[in-house]
């Protein structure tokens, strides 16, 4: 897994590329809560190049989604190929997440 | 090479170690992507679930995997010496709780059942064996 940040306005977006699972997911875990741990720090996760998610994967997104829900900051995810996207529905997690088509959108409901 | 052995001691790498072993073979045989991807997803699961659960109680243990591409599936063996654990008997998790009320459990055994073809588990002697089997090419 490789991760790729910058900053958009007030927004960080980071761009994750391989697979999300046991092994990569605590890296994204630990980059999501430093920036959510700033106040009102968004994020984009851009899931373009994203291969597969394991509940590892899924369990560091619920948390962050649930730290946003529970303060002023935002996540929202973009980009979910078809593959990712049936991963997503098959853990219930469609509605549970802000999710956008394109990273340009996902900015703009994060800012 | 239509099948590998991986044996794993020690938690540190050993869900990588599995995994490229799986890769290199996928390669080799030509397995459909959304097939390896499966495959891969359940094997983080259930090797996760094996190095967190079985691995906790300070006494050695061993995990032996074996990978294999056969004609029409791919299949992988998981056998410890660990305490017994059935995934199988493991609560569904519920998918439609809020986000304030979802929890994180369960759901590592949920994806390893909907994204397999099939799994056995059994219970023998002093060892768990579980069977994963993913069809190559689903209709």
């Amino acid at each position: 897994m490789e991760m790729h940040e910058e900053q958009v306005g007030g927004v960080t977006a980071l761009a994750v590329k391989g697979r999300l699972d046991s092994t990569t997911a605590p890296v994204l875990g630990a980059r999501l809560e430093s920036v959510m741990a700033q106040p009102g720090g968004s994020v984009v996760v851009d899931f373009a190049n994203v291969e597969y998610v394991s509940s590892a994967g899924f369990r560091v997104l619920l948390i962050a989604a649930k730290r946003a829900d529970e303060s002023a900051s935002r996540l929202v995810l973009a980009g979910l190929s078809a593959k990712v996207r049936h991963l997503f529905d098959l853990g219930g997690f469609l509605d549970l997440f802000s999710i956008t088509a394109s990273r340009e959108e996902a900015l703009k409901a994060a800012s | 090479m239509r099948r590998a052995v991986v044996s794993i001691t020690r938690a540190e790498g050993a869900v990588e170690e599995v995994q490229a072993s799986l890769d290199g073979l996928a390669a080799h045989h030509a397995v459909p992507p959304d097939a390896l991807c499966d495959m891969q997803i359940a094997l983080d699961e259930a090797l996760t679930n094996i190095l967190t659960h079985g691995f906790d109680d300070g006494e050695p243990h061993r995990i032996d995997v074996t990978l294999a591409i056969e004609p029409t599936v791919i299949r992988a063996e998981i056998e410890d010496d660990c305490v017994a654990f059935d995934p199988l008997s493991a609560a569904a998790p519920d998918l439609t709780a809020s986000l304030k009320e979802r929890r994180l459990g369960g759901l590592g055994v949920h994806f390893m059942r909907r994204l397999m073809s099939d799994v056995g588990y059994e219970r023998i002697g002093t060892r768990n064996r579980l069977v994963l089997r993913r069809v190559l090419n689903k209709g």
